[in-house]
């Protein structure tokens, strides 16, 4: 992964576990970071589904090994792992999460921009119950620019990955009106090619701090926002 | 070659700056705005903007609107970018194959009238069969013409491969062919096609990108038989054009890809 980083000019990633998106979950997350130990250009994040932070405290107990060992980025994968983004099933971990303002990065499943795994309405909910969790939905496709924009206007701490969300225009457009903020490159690799999402920022129409806020310090700085 | 060497097309990619090498053209783009997606900026001047900030010489559209309800008013849009922008917009000349009659007086009026150079066909929005008579008779027009034709798709390869031999005069472009194995088509028959028959192109326009299957699709049909398209104004011209600048391949290749095949293709 880091020649291919050193290839793409990448300098830093946000990764995460197959084995925890696939089999996994627990067994995933530590492996993952047993597997970067030491490897300073790569950041943890941990896979979270509703049983992880089953049972009276164990949303405080899920989040407070996640932050005791570095981690400071979590990732749900709703339609993969087969479970709603509803409050009474996930509502108190993402309370935990929000207290400690840890990125969460919703993926849905979508692999073609015709997909339509996203629950928009649910998207809306866990922001507005949440206004505090920093959201970042994850492989988008050019489909959704009418849902993203209204609730980038509605979801102050929402924001877009970049790997799959590629409408024409999108980044002149939300820097217009919303700024740069809300836009997180990421690649994909290894599955994605990362040589797209990479174009896109730097052919962007938009200013070059508004480039490098996206290319990587919006993530940087949600990073160093936890708490 | 070394494909792992830094290649100048990288290098100025990275860095945002516009491409040094000519021509690069863009095979695959559209004008104006389609219901099912909103597409914001979808106005020629829009490409433009974009194919100045990337180095993009000139790019072949159609009109959402011509690949759909009203070929004429569609035809009509992309007559206008072509008069607005004159040799940075090529056009393709769209008809609605449900009205036989109207196939060939909008074809000579798209190309004598409004300088269009390409045909595009596109079967799913009209709801249409890639071997219909009215393709057919479309074909005659193209080989009479000498011109070059895009298809969303072309059905089933043993429709293409009739087509590419009966009408030898024309090129034929696969549109969506990135990949050899992510695509909704049987790509590997239409990679075959495209490697075997001297005129079956394929253009690249799509959102999938899995690593690695771009430059497995150009070894397997060979780099002289594929064009960089974008999509575009759909899919954002900036992003698509990532695929060949940072793909694994020399940049001799990278050139063909870009622009010189595309030139040969419609002859200019």
């Amino acid at each position: 992964l880091i020649e291919e980083m050193d290839y793409y000019h990448i300098s830093e990633a946000l990764v995460f576990n197959a084995t925890a998106r696939e089999t996994d979950i627990e067994a995933g997350n530590q492996e993952l970071l047993r597997e970067i130990s030491g490897v300073e250009r790569l950041n943890p994040s941990w896979v979270l589904a509703p049983e992880q932070a089953r049972g009276p405290d164990g949303a405080a107990q899920f989040v407070g090994r996640m932050l005791g060992q570095g981690v400071k980025a979590a990732r749900v994968f709703p339609t993969l792992h087969g479970f709603p983004m509803s409050e009474w099933l996930i509502g108190d971990v993402l309370s935990e999460l929000e207290r400690h303002a840890v990125p969460l990065f919703i993926d849905y499943g979508n692999q073609h921009w015709s997909d339509k795994f996203t629950d928009w309405d649910q998207v809306y909910t866990t922001c507005t119950d949440h206004p505090g969790l920093p959201v970042i939905l994850v492989h988008e496709g050019l489909a959704t620019l009418r849902m993203v924009l209204a609730l980038f206007g509605k979801c102050h701490k929402l924001h877009i990955e970049l790997s799959y969300y590629q409408p024409g225009s999108v980044i002149e457009l939300v820097c217009s009106e919303f700024g740069p903020e809300r836009l997180i490159f990421g690649s994909g690799m290894p599955v994605y090619d990362p040589g797209l999402p990479i174009s896109l920022v730097a052919y962007s129409r938009v200013d070059r701090d508004a480039k490098e806020a996206i290319a990587g310090g919006n993530l940087r700085r949600l990073l160093e926002g936890v708490v | 070659m070394d494909r792992m060497a830094e290649s100048r097309y990288v290098t100025l990619a990275v860095r945002g700056e516009k491409l040094d090498s000519s021509p690069v053209i863009d095979i695959h783009g559209h004008i104006g705005t389609w219901g099912a997606v909103w597409v914001p900026a979808g106005s020629a001047k829009d490409a433009i903007a974009a194919m100045d900030a990337i180095g993009v010489d000139s790019i072949c559209v159609s009109a959402f609107l011509s690949i759909g309800p009203d070929p004429e008013k569609g035809n009509d849009m992309v007559g206008q970018a072509i008069r607005d922008y004159p040799g940075r917009i090529i056009g393709y000349a769209a008809f609605n194959p449900n009205y036989p009659e109207t196939v060939v007086p909008e074809l000579d009026r798209c190309f004598d009238e409004l300088g269009m150079l390409g045909l595009k066909f596109h079967p799913d929005q009209h709801k249409y069969p890639a071997d219909g008579p009215s393709y057919k008779t479309a074909l005659d027009f193209a080989a009479a013409r000498k011109a070059f034709v895009l298809s969303h798709h072309w059905g089933r390869p043993e429709i293409l491969e009739d087509y590419a031999k009966r009408y030898p005069e024309v090129r034929f472009i696969v549109a969506h062919h990135a990949s050899l194995g992510a695509s909704f088509m049987p790509a590997q028959s239409w990679g075959g096609l495209i490697r075997d028959l001297p005129n079956v192109y394929a253009d690249i326009a799509s959102s999938l990108a899995p690593m690695g299957d771009f430059e497995a699709m150009v070894d397997y049909v060979g780099p002289k038989k594929v064009l960089y398209g974008s999509d575009a104004q759909l899919h954002e011209m900036g992003a698509q054009i990532g695929r060949v600048l940072f793909a694994r391949l020399g940049d001799e290749e990278k050139a063909d890809i870009l622009g010189r095949n595309a030139a040969r293709v419609i002859g200019l």
